[in-house]
C-alpha cells in the first residue's frame, strides 16, 4: 500500500526540472483520484495552525480540489483570528471548540492537527478511529507510549498518518538526499545541526486571565513540552536520519536553563550526540540567548559538505578557477620577482582554519520551506487512500529520538531505543 | 619655422619597425604559452596582449633612436 522512499526520490528526482510538479511532489495523484473535493479541519488555529490553514486556502484559490470543511479551538481568540483569516479568503466555515464534536458532526475526510504536543495523540487517535486521515504537527506526541499508540492505531485503521517534518517535501531537501543517497558527498562521517535563536519562547498571557500561563506558555512547562528538543532539534535529527538512511543507536546529551531564569522549566540550551551502527555521528545543539551561527544542517562527506538550511554545496576540492592567458601570468610573475619583498622569517605552520570558498547553491526553485507542498501531499494521500510509509516512519522514529535525547539529558546516561518502540 | 615633411620612405621605415616589435610581442607570447601549458589557441586570443607589448616595444625603440639621434647629433656639431 506504501509507497518507498526510493520510488518516491526518484519521482521527485525525474520531476526535478518539470514544471508540473513544482507545486505537488506527489505527481499525478490529483488526477489519479477522482473529482471529488478533499474536506480538511485544522484543529488548534494558533501560530502554526493558522500558517497551515492559510496555506491551505491559497491552495484552493489555486485551483486546488480541496475545501476546509471547519476549524476548531478551545481557546476563543485563536479561533476569532483563524475566522478572519477564512473571510480574507471568502471561504465560509464552520467552527468548534471542541475537536470531539467537529469529528462526529463534520466528519471531515483529513484533519490537520497544530495543538500543543500533548494535545496531539488522543486527537489523533480519536480522529484515525472515526476513519479520518491524519496531519499531526511534529513532534507526534509528549511520551513515548503515546507516539508508539499513535502509530499502532495508524497501522490498524489504515488510515494515512502524516507528521509534519515540511522538509520532507521541499523539493531543494529532496534534491540533496537524491544527490547525498547516490553518493556525491562521498562517505558521510558526520552530520552537525544547530539551532540558535536570541529570543524569549515566552508569549504574553492578558493580565485579566493569568490561569491561562501554562495553556499559552505550554512550550515551557515539561507536562506539556520537552521544550528544544521537540520543538527545533526534531526537525534537524530528522533532516540527519534522512540524509544517512538510518536511525541512531545511541544518544547522549546535556542542557540547562541557563539563561531564561524565569520559571521555565525546559532547558535554554542543550547539546546532544548521536551514534549510528556505522559510527556515523549526528552532533546536535540549540541555545536561546545568542543567534549569529543561526540554523543549519551540515552534512558532512569526504568529497564534499552540503550545508542544506542555506542551500549550499561545498566540495572538498574547490573546482580550479579558469587560468590566465600565459602571456598574463608572465607579466604576473615578472610583476611579483620585481616588486616582491624577500620573506626573512615568519610563520612555519598555517593554521588549519576553514576555507574561503562558499560552494555553490544546491538546488534554487524551491520557495518557501515545504509547508505548501506537504499539505498538497496529505491531500493527495487522502485522495488516493494511500499512506506513504516512510514518510510515517520518519516522523515516528524522530519523535521517539527526541524523547530518549530528553531521557538522556535528564538522567545522564547515554540510551538506546527499547525493543518495543522499534517499528 | 621650418615645414615637417613625412616622406613615404619614413613611414614605411616606421611600418617596419613596429611589424618587427609586434613579431617580438608574438615571440613573448609563444614563450608564455609554452611556459605556463596554456592552450594554443592563445596565439590569437591572446592578440589584445601582443599588440599592446608591440606598441610598448615600438615605444621603446623610439626613445633609443632618438636618444642615440641627439647624441649623435651633439658630436657630430663638435667635431
Ligand atoms: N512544523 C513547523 O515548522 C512548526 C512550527 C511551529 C509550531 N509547530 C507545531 O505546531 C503545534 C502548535 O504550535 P503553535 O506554535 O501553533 O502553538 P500555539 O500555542 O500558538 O497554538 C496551539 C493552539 O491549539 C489550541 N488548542 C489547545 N488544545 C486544544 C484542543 N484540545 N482542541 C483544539 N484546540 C486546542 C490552543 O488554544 C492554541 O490556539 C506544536 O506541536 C508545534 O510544535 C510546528
Amino acid at each position: 500500500m506504501g509507497e518507498s522512499r526510493r520510488d518516491f526520490l526518484r519521482k521527485i528526482a525525474i520531476a526535478g526540472a518539470g514544471a508540473a510538479m513544482v507545486a505537488n511532489p506527489f505527481g499525478q495523484a490529483f488526477a489519479a483520484g477522482g473529482n471529488k473535493k478533499v474536506r480538511i479541519a485544522v484543529i488548534g488555529t494558533g501560530g502554526r495552525g493558522r500558517l497551515l490553514l492559510e496555506h491551505l486556502l491559497i491552495i484552493i484559490k489555486e485551483g486546488g480540489n480541496c475545501e476546509i470543511s471547519a476549524i476548531c479551538d478551545n481557546y476563543q481568540p485563536s479561533l476569532d483570528m483563524a475566522v478572519k483569516l477564512c473571510v480574507k479568503y471568502k471561504s465560509k466555515v464552520n467552527t468548534f471548540s471542541d475537536y470531539r464534536k467537529l469529528l462526529k458532526d463534520n466528519v471531515p475526510d483529513g484533519v490537520v492537527i497544530a495543538t500543543p504536543l500533548h494535545q496531539h495523540a488522543h486527537i489523533t487517535i480519536d480522529s484515525m478511529n472515526a476513519g479520518i486521515h491524519v496531519l499531526v504537527e511534529k513532534s507526534m506526541a509528549r511520551t513515548l507510549d503515546d507516539v508508539k499508540a499513535m502509530y499502532d492505531v495508524h497501522k490498524q485503521t489504515g488510515s494515512v498518518l502524516m507528521v509534519g517534518h515540511q522538509r520532507l517535501f521541499s523539493k531543494r531537501y529532496l534534491n540533496a538526499m537524491d544527490r547525498i543517497h547516490k553518493g556525491e558527498l562521498g562517505e558521510i562521517g558526520q552530520v552537525r545541526a544547530y539551532w540558535h535563536r536570541n529570543k524569549n519562547w515566552r508569549r504574553k498571557v492578558p493580565k485579566d486571565k493569568p490561569e491561562l500561563e501554562r495553556q499559552i506558555n505550554w512550550r515551557l512547562y515539561k507536562e506539556y513540552s520537552a521544550g528544544l528538543l521537540t520543538e527545533l532539534m526534531s526537525h534537524q535529527l530528522q533532516v540527519a536520519n534522512w540524509a544517512l538512511e538510518q536511525v541512531p543507536v545511541s544518544v547522549t546529551g546535556t542542557g540547562s536553563i541557563r539563561y531564561w531564569n524565569d520559571g521555565r522549566e525546559v532547558n535554554d540550551n542543550i547539546a546532544a550526540i548521536f551514534s549510528y551502527a556505522d559510527g556515523t555521528q549526528f552532533i546536535y545543539d540549540s541555545m536561546t540567548s545568542n543567534k549569529k551561527y543561526g540554523c543549519e544542517e551540515q552534512i558532512m562527506g569526504h568529497k564534499a559538505t552540503m550545508e542544506l538550511e542555506t542551500n549550499k554545496l561545498i566540495l572538498e576540492k574547490p573546482p580550479k578557477p579558469k587560468p590566465a592567458p600565459g602571456i598574463a601570468q608572465l607579466i604576473s610573475d615578472i610583476k611579483k620577482d620585481t616588486f616582491q619583498s624577500i620573506p626573512v622569517g615568519g610563520a612555519s605552520w598555517a593554521p588549519e582554519t576553514a576555507l574561503k570558498y562558499n560552494g555553490e547553491p544546491i538546488y534554487n526553485s524551491q520557495k518557501g520551506d515545504g509547508t505548501k507542498e506537504e499539505l498538497l501531499g496529505f491531500v493527495d494521500c487522502i485522495r488516493q487512500g494511500k499512506n506513504i510509509d516512510w514518510v510515517t516512519a520518519e516522523g515516528y522514529n524522530t519523535s521517539i529520538w527526541s524523547l530518549l535525547t530528553e531521557q538522556a539529558i535528564d538522567t545522564g546516561q547515554k540510551l538506546t531505543m527499547p525493543e518495543k518502540y522499534i517499528i | 619655422m621650418n615645414d615637417i615633411v613625412i616622406k613615404r620612405t619614413h613611414i614605411y621605415r616606421e611600418l617596419k619597425i613596429w611589424l618587427l616589435a609586434l613579431l617580438v610581442a608574438e615571440g613573448v607570447n609563444i614563450y608564455a604559452i609554452i611556459k605556463y601549458k596554456t592552450p594554443w589557441v592563445e596565439l590569437f586570443t591572446s592578440i589584445g596582449f601582443v599588440m599592446i607589448f608591440s606598441l610598448i616595444f615600438y615605444l621603446l625603440a623610439l626613445i633609443f633612436r632618438l636618444l642615440y639621434k641627439g647624441f649623435a647629433r651633439l658630436f657630430m656639431s663638435k667635431a
